[in-house]
């Protein structure tokens, strides 16, 4: 089936940087937070829980993959128009947008909540919400070979942050982990299911698919992508029940933060508030690829300007903002829209999977 | 053309807009008053004495601490009254250590502990220490020796933590063992000694049920909870065993001393231990530990070339140290505390325990822990 704006050569990128692109997709806010959820269900097993949400991406990559390579070079909102039909299809896509819309404004809003806690509790919300998304703005304008560089350039800064973990270790307990599999597996799968909101982002691969240079790859490289975040949350998840008593992390907001609380390095004794500022170089291409990805969708369904919904969804996403206050409301939409992308992200690509193998081989019989 | 307007019209935007960020509250450091200790003291029912000391970055200052002291009550309530008698505001990112008196500790401590953990601005680093007698009295004091109440008792605690002799009483150590299931706090216990006070002295440690201070240990015994806790990795220990271990070896003379125990000093120990939890019903938790260290000093002339000799010292240092550390955990298992983290043995290694502190409190009162040492004489220095 032939797209509509199918890219031209100077906006193509290697398919071997889509492995930055997941990590950076799938590494947001929920890193510093996602520990906390997953113990008050799986309790010291939740790591376990980690490796089944894990396991359970790498399916659904694989029926997203399977999904596109049906198509020589679409994106999900044309497959949306495709499978679907217009009113249905475009429907959907009204829903994705939002939904991407949605994790957007999550992740920037728990960003700014976070400065507000740990560095400027006097700093006004409009402030840092808009200079974050002007540079959103900015960067989108510049196009996805701009934000694929800064996928790049964001994981090589952060990743310097993981070595720092190590500061942990002669603290660490590694008796918290044991018994191993104390937890059932109900409560291992409830873990998991928490887990679930926190490595989202992966569905990227559905927009930037027609932008890659060798489709055939695109499986490999995101695959790897996701096991390697998987093993990042993983160790990340283990240093925090090693670090922390049981109790403790439960009631810690942000447990990864807190274990940078013990870095001290003799000329810098509050890492933790370094952390905190280079955590905005992690959340810009999050904010990147989302605001990006919307705004594909406004020009494939309404037919706008890119230009123009790249300030209209910027414009919604400080609207948005502003309207949360309270810690409580940040929580409360993330709740929601956790459970909004359990369905949107796990279980609705394996529905599309099977409604697009069907009108493809229908269209072949037709063809015939 | 355009388009290089709009590109030059953001920029100028986004580095306005970074400006403008720069105007968040501003903390100059000239009107920043450091606490380095805050002490607190139960005055009444519910009224609490907080004691702030501060760093003074005025050069003309005749001294380089202030103290200021007020009731409130709550912990912060207390800043916020200091505040009131200060020219500098009191901020609390450089706090070193707190300290609480022992008749507040004995109450629990919790809530004055869970404000510090919940504030951003600070450390997890922070020590927590008890005083003997009011802490505001120990930071009143004007100590000749030392200038600076707030960096000396932070070195204090902080020397003999790397020096291995006292057991880190961080604020995260204090919120881990509070919020497990299977381990108490034990935190340095200090205390104003020598003529008209003058010194200040760790002269134990003081130990807790979960918040609530039930007991203290003179520091000879906190060797033991240390070795069972954590494990040695260049700590030292005066010991002593007993005369007739090498009665045939020595001179005539020497054996005239009578029944006098030798004292040993080990230095550069190294531990490490293995637990093993024999039964679950009536917990029964049999320890080994195994340490290796150097003889520094012998109260009597030993001929140390012997090989025989060196295992008889070790011999008898391993049995010294088992009766001694099976003393400390009884008396620990008497007062109902659990430093050790005997406890959290139990947890991790029984199925389902679901244990509980009270649980737990309940089986450890009648457990049975064995302690097994094997000491191992390294080297004994340049000389035999």
């Amino acid at each position: 089936m032939k797209s509509i704006g199918k890219p031209g050569e100077h906006q193509v990128f290697s398919t071997f940087f889509l492995f930055w692109v997941i990590i950076e997709s799938q590494i947001g806010m929920g890193i510093l937070q996602f520990q906390r959820k997953v113990v008050q269900v799986a309790h010291h097993d939740a790591w376990i829980s980690v490796l089944i949400t894990g396991g359970v991406i790498h399916v659904v990559v694989w029926f997203m993959i399977r999904t596109l390579a049906k198509y020589e070079s679409a994106d999900l909102y044309e497959i949306h128009q495709h499978a679907l039909g217009k009113w249905i299809g475009n429907l959907l896509s009204i829903l994705y947008m939002a939904y991407l819309l949605l994790l957007g404004t999550l992740v920037l809003r728990s960003y700014i909540e976070v400065v507000q806690t740990w560095l400027f509790p006097e700093i006004p919300t409009w402030l840092l919400s808009s200079s974050v998304l002007l540079l959103t703005v900015y960067g989108v304008l510049g196009g996805i070979r701009i934000i694929v560089g800064v996928c790049i350039l964001s994981y090589l800064f952060s990743i310097a942050l993981l070595f720092f973990l190590a500061y942990n270790l002669p603290y660490a307990d590694w008796r918290s982990l044991s018994p191993v599999m104390e937890a059932n597996f109900q409560e291992l799968i409830i873990g998991a299911k928490q887990m679930a909101f926190t490595v989202v982002g992966f569905e990227i691969i559905y927009f930037v698919y027609p932008y890659l240079k060798e489709k055939k790859k695109a499986g490999r490289y995101t695959q790897m992508g996701v096991l390697y975040t998987t093993l990042i949350y993983c160790l990340v998840l283990v240093l925090s029940i090693a670090f922390f008593s049981e109790g403790q992390i439960k009631k810690t907001v942000w447990p990864s933060l807190s274990l940078f609380k013990i870095v001290q390095i003799p000329f810098l004794e509050r890492f933790e508030y370094v952390t905190v500022s280079l955590w905005l170089l992690v959340i810009v291409p999050n904010l990147l690829l989302y605001l990006w990805a919307a705004t594909r969708g406004m020009k494939k369904v309404f037919h706008w300007n890119q230009r123009r919904s790249v300030y209209l969804s910027a414009a919604l996403v400080l609207a948005i903002c502003l309207l949360l206050k309270t810690n409580l409301q940040i929580k409360f939409l993330g709740e929601w829209a956790g459970q909004l992308s359990l369905y949107l992200v796990f279980v609705y690509p394996v529905i599309l999977y099977f409604i697009v193998l069907i009108r493809t081989r229908k269209q072949r019989k037709e063809v015939k | 053309m355009k388009r290089r307007i709009g590109a030059a019209g953001l920029s100028l935007f986004i580095s306005a807009t970074l400006v403008i960020t720069g105007c968040a509250q501003q903390k100059i450091l000239d009107k920043m008053g450091l606490s380095v200790v805050i002490g607190y003291d139960r005055v009444d029912k519910d009224r609490l004495l907080g004691t702030n000391v501060l760093h003074q970055f005025d050069p003309m200052a005749s001294e380089s601490v202030q103290i200021v002291a007020s009731t409130a009550y709550t912990s912060k309530g207390t800043r916020d009254k200091s505040n009131l008698e200060m020219a500098k505001k009191a901020v609390s990112g450089q706090l070193r250590v707190t300290l609480y008196s022992e008749q507040l500790a004995k109450e629990g401590i919790i809530n004055l502990v869970d404000t510090l953990a919940r504030d951003p601005t600070i450390g997890a680093r922070v020590f927590l220490a008890i005083s003997k007698g009011r802490a505001h009295d120990i930071l009143k004091h004007r100590y000749p020796e030392f200038g600076n109440i707030g960096t000396y008792m932070y070195q204090t605690i902080s020397q003999n933590i790397e020096g291995e002799s006292m057991i880190s009483p961080t604020l995260h150590d204090f919120m881990h063992d509070y919020s497990s299931v299977g381990r108490d706090t034990i935190l340095p216990y200090l205390e104003q000694r020598g003529k008209e006070g003058n010194e200040l002295v760790i002269s134990g440690a003081a130990l807790f049920q979960q918040d609530r201070m039930v007991g203290v240990i003179p520091t000879k015994e906190v060797f033991y909870v240390k070795l069972l806790r954590d494990r040695f990795q260049a700590g030292s220990i005066e010991i002593s065993i007993p005369r007739e271990v090498l009665g045939k070896y020595m001179k005539v003379s020497q054996k005239k001393r009578g029944n006098d125990p030798i004292f040993l000093v080990l230095d550069t120990l190294s531990s490490s231990s293995t637990f093993k939890l024999v039964d679950k019903n009536r917990p029964q938790i049999n320890t080994e530990i195994k340490i290796t260290g150097r003889l520094q000093e012998v109260s009597e002339v030993v001929d140390l070339s012997k090989p025989e000799i060196i295992h008889k010292i070790e011999k008898a240092i391993s049995q010294a140290m088992m009766n001694e550390g099976n003393k400390v955990i009884a008396k620990l298992q008497k007062l109902e505390t659990d430093p050790i983290g005997f406890g959290e043995i139990y947890r991790s290694s029984v199925r389902h325990s679901n244990l509980t502190r009270d649980k737990w409190y309940e089986m450890y009162r009648d457990a049975k822990l064995n302690l097994k040492v094997e000491m191992t004489l390294v080297r004994t220095g340049v000389i035999e």
